[in-house]
This record gives structure tokens, C-alpha cells and sequence, in this order.
């Protein structure tokens, strides 16, 4: 008898999707520029446990690992320049509501 | 069920039934007398000083996305290290660019007062910044 | 010493060659960087634009030497190809960006509080790294390269639209950018992940050789694809991705709108050329689900032509009228891009491409020659409204009469290149597009139509209505620059026939 739960892809490419799930929703629920960019740090992770494990289980090739550690880094520099970008707009209107963002429409 | 499952719920159930219990334990024998000063926050002994929602200076946001910048760029070290044997002078090479790069952008930040903590007025007249993000909350 | 032998040989010259024009420019961006270290406040803000204007332009020459030499060349173990659609390209994007430079010494070096200005290294810095990331996409035939160019061009666009810190429109016009490109963003790299899971590679030409073996695509890559389309679709600002254009367009200063409604566009729908193309014609011939993918891209193309166009007839402010403006002409490229080889042709000389790039090319100046009158005007009344232009035919007729030209070619009509531009893309899609897709004809025509009202309200604005304002004063050298841009768009129709043939 097999006393060992036996993790395969399909464990992955689940969480993976849960991870895509829970970051989609964050992303279009919440109105706070932070709590979007979550969202999205979620969304990426999910992309990256599937890059793994596709790469894993599938070719065994690495250069879905190889993505995954540019994803790693292009996230960084992302949550980097938009942390930048939410402080200026913090600075101008003291909050990071997307909604307030209302003065270029039409 | 497979024995794993059935292992690991035993062992969920007696580690809650555990932390229950003692608690339990402790709320029947330990003897009641309530006061004031045992409701208040412990933090080391002293009393606390303000609010713990405060805002953060905004200077720290500034050194902590440079820190990050710098600090993924290690990630991509790691397919360099992997292959650095099998090509030590391409590779070579190849990170003293990257890095020099890299450096470019650090000496600038440097030079310009951007990791300076209050930015130096010589450092603004060396790099004529405007206000930035960092003048606002000095 | 065994470990030190050369297993792995060095990036092959041939490939370090066919990339020069981005090592170039990627040393451009760091000598910007460098140079306020040597140079006081005072002279550094010309040099800096000469500087990059200089790198731009070796790296367009180096560019067009590949594409005079001719030939396909995958380069970095077939993870960029530099072939003649990516050097024409990538001439047109690096010239772009030696011009964009040059626009800012007229315009925008005026303006004494501008940040450009005042922090005019890191504006450059800032405007190089994004165009070597749109040189990477018109040469990417690897996703990890897709998605590594297109954020590449895209984080330094977030930050430029935001550039003018101290103005509340540029800081909402990056919130917005940042917002709508990061989950873009995060929703293409989740449909590379699937992709990959799928056809277990990353290259563009495995993925289509399996598709084409297979004969259908499966759900999930279908999923894959639409995610990735997500990402192309935010830099082309395809219609339901389009959002952030007209609102980055106005709240970032001029010269940065142009930059991105010329150079993000070209760049994206390029890629998306590539993208198609290999999927719906691999091996040159289309097989039979290209049909689909011709389709689906032709609906996006009729969304986003005829949306723009509607959405332009209702603005006020020149600068947000120009980015409907721009999202209409994106709309017509995509039809381009809907044009699929019969026959067993490479994408280079396809009649997709031909008349992509001749669009591209005319846009290129016809949009640089728009913005810069909007800019220049902008520095002298202050205002980018419709009103600022009332009888700038009398008050600066050096600037209002190369505007006229500039917005008939926007349209598309005769004397003017615009109309060698529209022609050929209407051809190529009346001649090479099965009967099912030639309606696509009709949706551009009656959208050229469209915009004819709202191009020409500007023209009105200029000509026949008066104010009591006095002349504008217009520098020499703003004059010239104007005219400068307005001499191809007016005679690019003479070389019309041989600039088909030249790609």
C-alpha cells in the first residue's frame, strides 16, 4: 500500500489555477492600486508554478525555468516602478483608490 | 482512505485537542484576579509610544526599491552560476558587462544623492533634481 | 585546466552582428547615464538629446545595412530572428527614436519646468530602454523573448508617462498605465505558461509545426493564445485593451505620447504580425484554421478602427483626439495583419507586411509631424484644447498650413502619403484576402469616412474661424522641423511605387 500521497503535474497545474483564480479576483475587486498589484504579483506566481512544473514533468528540458527566473526579476522590477509610480500619485492626491483617478475621461 | 490521510487527520486532531487542552488546563487551575494593567500591551516592559498604524517615512520606500532592484538581479545569477564551468570565459566576460551595467545605474543613484538619507542640497545641485518623491518627506 | 575548455562556444560574431543596432543603442543608454557626471547642469540637457539622437541614428544605419543585406539570420539559439521585416523595423524604431530626440530640442527643451528638462538623463535613459525593448519584439520568434521586450518596452513607458512629477494629470496618466499594463502583463505571461505546457517549447515555430501537425489547437492553447493576445493587444491598444491610451496620451507630456503612438504601436502590431503569421501560415501556406485566426484578428481590426474613430469625434483636447486617433490607425494595421499567405511565401516580402510597414512608415511622420504643431503651439498658448488652434491660419500659417497637411494624410486623402498608405493596405486586402474577409474593405472605408469629420474640425478650427489672439511667434528652427516632416508626408506618393518594391 502506497503510504505516500503521490504529488504529481495535475497537483501543480491546480494550485496554479487557484493562484490564477484568487489573483484574477483580487485584481478586478479591489479599488486599491496596491491591492491590484497583489493581484497581479499573484497571477505571475501562478504563471511560474506552471512554468516549473510543465517543465518538470513535461520536456525536462529547463527553459521553463529559465522563464521562471525572468519572471521572477521582470515582477520585481514591475511592483518596483509601479510602487514608484502609486507614491507620486500618493504624494498628489494622498490615496491610492484607483477610482479617484477620475480627472482624464471622456 | 489512504493511511496517509487517515495519518495526517490523527495527527491535526491531537495537535488541536493538545493546544485545547492545555489551555483549558491552565483557565481551570490558574486563579482569577483581574487588572487593569495585565489588559495592557507587553512590549518589553516599556509603555508603548503612539500609534502602530503610523505611516512609514516615505524615505524608506525609496532605499527599499533600489534594495529590491539590486537584490533580484541575483536571481539571474543563478542559469550563470549553473553553466559558469562548462564556458568560464564567455561567462566571465558576460557578468562583467552585466554588472557593469548594473554599476552604471548604482553610481548614478550614489552620485546623485539618491541613497542618501536627507539629500544633500550639494548632491541636488550636482544632479539639479526637482523634488522627488524623498524631498517631499524631508 | 579541462573545466576551462570551450565547450560552449561564444555568441557567434554573425549573431552579436545582426543585433549591433541594439548593442548600440544599449551603449547610447548607458553614456546618457553617464554623462552627468562629467558635464554641469547647464550644458548637459542638448548633449544628452544630441547624444541619444546620435546612438539612434548609428543604430538605424546599422539596422538598414542588415536589411540591405537581405537574408534571415536566427540569432541566440533561435530565440530572436534578425530578418528583413525586423531590420525595417528596427530602422523605422531607432530612426524614430533619433527623431523623437530631435522633437524634444525644439519643443520640449523650451519649457523651463518641464521634468524632461531638468532631469532630461534619466528621460533618455528612460526612452532608450524602452526602445531597445520594441527593437527585441520585431525580432522575437521565442515567447521568453516576447514577454521579456514587451516589458521591457513597457516598464520605462509606465515611468515616462509619469515623468512630470509634479503635475496630478501625468501622475493619474501612469497609475492608470501601470495598473492596465501589469495585469496585462500578468494575464499574457499566465498564457505563455499554458502555451508552454502544451507544445512543451517556447519557440514560436515549434508551437506553430505542432499546430499545424496536430490540425486544431486545443482549448487550453486557445486559452494560451487569448492571454498572450491580452499582452500584444495592451502595446497596440487594441479595442479591449485600449483603455489607458487616450488617458496616458493626455496626462504624459507631448513628446512622450508621440513616442508611444508611434514606436509602442509599431512595435506591438509587428510582433503580432510575426505571432499570426507563424501560426495561421505556417510553412507559407495557411492551412485550413487559419481561417479562424484571419477572422478573429479582422473583428479586432473592425472593433478597434471603428471605436477609435467614434470616440475621436467627441474630443476637445488635440492630444486625446490624436490617441483615438492613433487607436483608429491601429485598427487599420491590424487589418493588415488579417492578410494571409496564399502561397508559399516567407513573411518578409508578404503582402501582410507590405503593407504594414508602408503604413507604419507614413504614420511614422504624418503622427510626428501632428504632435510636434501640437507641441509647439502648446509652448506658446499653453493649452492642448481645439481652441488654442482658432485661426492659427492667420496667426502662425508656418505651423497651421503643414497641420493641414499632417491631418488630410491622417485621412487618407489623395495628394497626400496617407493615401499610399490606405491604397496599398486596401489593395493587399482586397487582392490577398479569401472573399470571406472583404468586407474588411468596406469597415475601412466607411472609417476613413468617419474620421474625415473630426480631422477636419481641427482644419476648420484653424482656417476659417477667428479670434482676436495675436500671431504666434514661431522659431526658425520649429519651422523648419515642421516643414522637414511635412516634405514625405506630402512627397512620399512620388516614390510610392518604388518603396513597394523596396521591402
Amino acid at each position: 500500500m502506497n503510504h505516500v500521497l503521490h504529488i504529481g503535474l495535475n497537483h501543480y497545474l491546480v494550485l496554479a489555477a487557484i493562484l490564477f483564480a484568487a489573483g484574477l479576483c483580487t485584481m478586478t475587486l479591489k479599488r486599491n492600486a496596491i491591492g491590484i498589484l497583489i493581484g497581479v504579483e499573484l497571477v505571475l506566481n501562478a504563471a511560474n508554478v506552471n512554468l516549473i512544473a510543465f517543465s518538470h514533468y513535461g520536456t525536462g528540458l529547463i527553459d521553463g525555468q529559465v522563464t521562471a527566473i525572468f519572471v521572477i526579476v521582470l515582477a520585481a522590477a514591475e511592483a518596483a516602478v509601479a510602487l514608484a509610480i502609486f507614491l507620486n500619485f500618493y504624494n498628489r492626491l494622498a490615496t491610492v483608490d484607483v477610482d479617484r483617478g477620475d480627472r482624464l475621461r471622456g | 482512505m489512504t493511511w496517509a490521510v487517515m495519518g495526517i487527520t490523527l495527527f491535526v486532531l491531537l495537535g488541536v485537542a493538545f493546544v485545547l487542552g492545555s489551555l483549558l488546563a491552565g483557565k481551570l487551575i490558574r486563579p482569577s484576579i483581574p487588572h487593569p494593567q495585565k489588559g495592557e500591551i507587553y512590549e518589553c516592559g516599556e509603555p508603548t509610544v503612539g500609534d502602530s498604524r503610523i505611516q512609514f517615512d516615505l524615505r524608506f520606500y525609496v532605499v527599499a526599491l533600489v534594495f529590491v532592484i539590486f537584490d533580484v538581479e541575483v536571481a539571474l545569477l543563478y542559469p550563470w552560476a549553473r553553466v559558469y564551468l562548462q564556458n568560464a570565459r564567455t561567462a566571465f566576460v558576460d557578468l562583467l558587462f552585466f554588472f557593469g551595467v548594473l554599476l552604471v545605474g548604482f553610481a548614478y543613484l550614489w552620485r546623485f544623492g539618491y541613497l542618501d538619507w536627507v539629500r544633500s542640497s550639494a548632491g541636488q545641485q550636482r544632479g539639479g533634481q526637482t523634488s522627488g518623491d524623498e524631498d517631499i518627506a524631508a | 585546466m579541462k573545466l576551462l575548455a570551450l565547450n560552449v562556444p561564444l555568441p557567434p560574431a554573425a549573431d552579436m552582428a545582426a543585433f549591433a543596432p541594439e548593442l548600440i543603442v544599449t551603449a547610447t543608454a548607458v553614456a546618457v547615464l553617464l554623462l552627468p557626471f562629467f558635464l554641469t547642469r547647464s550644458r548637459r540637457d542638448r548633449l544628452t538629446a544630441a547624444v541619444t539622437a546620435l546612438g539612434a541614428a548609428a543604430a538605424a544605419v546599422a539596422a538598414g545595412a542588415f536589411f540591405v543585406r537581405g537574408g534571415s539570420h536566427p540569432a541566440f539559439s533561435g530565440l530572436l530572428v534578425a530578418d528583413r521585416l525586423s531590420s525595417f523595423l528596427r530602422v523605422l524604431i531607432f530612426g524614430f527614436l533619433a527623431l523623437i530626440a530631435v522633437m524634444w530640442l525644439i519643443t520640449a527643451s523650451r519649457r523651463r519646468n518641464d521634468a524632461t528638462v531638468i532631469d532630461a538623463p534619466e528621460f533618455f535613459t528612460l526612452l532608450i530602454a524602452a526602445t531597445v525593448g520594441m527593437g527585441m519584439m520585431v525580432s522575437s520568434v521565442n515567447l521568453l523573448m516576447v514577454v521579456v521586450g514587451i516589458e521591457l518596452a513597457s516598464l520605462p513607458s509606465y515611468a515616462m508617462a509619469g515623468f512630470q512629477k509634479q503635475q496630478r494629470l501625468g501622475a493619474e496618466a501612469a497609475m492608470k498605465y501601470v495598473v492596465f499594463g501589469a495585469v496585462t502583463a500578468a494575464v499574457m505571461l499566465y498564457g505563455v505558461s499554458l502555451l508552454y505546457g502544451v507544445y512543451g517549447t517556447l519557440s514560436v515555430d515549434r508551437i506553430a509545426a505542432s499546430v499545424a501537425s496536430a490540425g486544431t489547437i486545443p482549448p487550453v492553447a486557445v486559452i494560451g493564445m487569448l492571454g498572450l493576445l491580452a499582452g500584444v493587444g495592451f502595446k497596440i491598444s487594441a479595442v479591449p485593451f485600449h483603455f489607458w491610451c487616450p488617458d496616458v496620451f493626455e496626462g504624459a507630456s507631448v513628446e512622450v505620447a508621440t513616442f508611444l503612438s508611434v514606436a509602442s504601436k509599431a512595435a506591438g502590431l509587428a510582433l503580432l504580425l510575426r505571432l499570426v503569421y507563424a501560426v495561421g501560415g505556417f510553412a507559407g501556406a495557411a492551412p485550413h484554421y487559419a481561417g479562424s485566426i484571419a477572422l478573429a484578428v479582422g473583428i479586432l481590426a473592425t472593433l478597434t478602427a471603428t471605436l477609435g474613430n467614434l470616440a475621436a469625434l467627441a474630443q476637445d483636447n488635440l492630444k486625446r483626439m490624436l490617441a483615438y486617433s492613433s487607436i483608429a490607425h491601429a485598427g487599420y494595421v491590424l487589418m493588415a495583419v488579417a492578410i494571409l499567405p496564399t502561397d508559399g511565401q516567407g513573411i518578409s516580402g508578404s503582402p501582410g507586411a507590405q503593407a504594414l510597414v508602408l503604413y507604419l512608415l507614413v504614420y511614422l511622420f504624418m503622427n510626428l509631424g501632428a504632435f510636434s504643431v501640437v507641441a509647439l503651439v502648446y509652448n506658446r498658448t499653453g493649452s492642448e484644447r481645439i481652441e488654442a488652434f482658432a485661426g492659427l491660419g492667420r496667426r502662425a500659417p508656418l505651423l497651421a498650413i503643414p497641420m493641414a497637411l499632417f491631418l488630410v494624410s491622417l485621412v487618407g486623402l489623395p495628394p497626400m502619403a496617407g493615401f499610399a498608405a490606405k491604397f496599398q493596405l486596401f489593395y493587399a486586402l482586397f487582392v490577398y484576402q479569401p472573399i470571406s474577409l472583404r468586407w474588411l474593405v468596406v469597415v475601412g472605408l466607411v472609417n476613413t469616412l468617419i474620421s474625415l469629420f473630426y480631422y477636419m474640425r481641427v482644419v476648420r478650427a484653424m482656417f476659417l474661424q477667428t479670434t482676436d489672439d495675436g500671431p504666434i511667434e514661431v522659431s526658425a528652427l520649429a519651422a523648419g522641423w515642421v516643414i522637414a516632416m511635412a516634405v514625405p508626408v506630402t512627397g512620399l506618393l512620388v516614390v510610392w511605387q518604388p518603396l513597394t518594391k523596396l521591402f
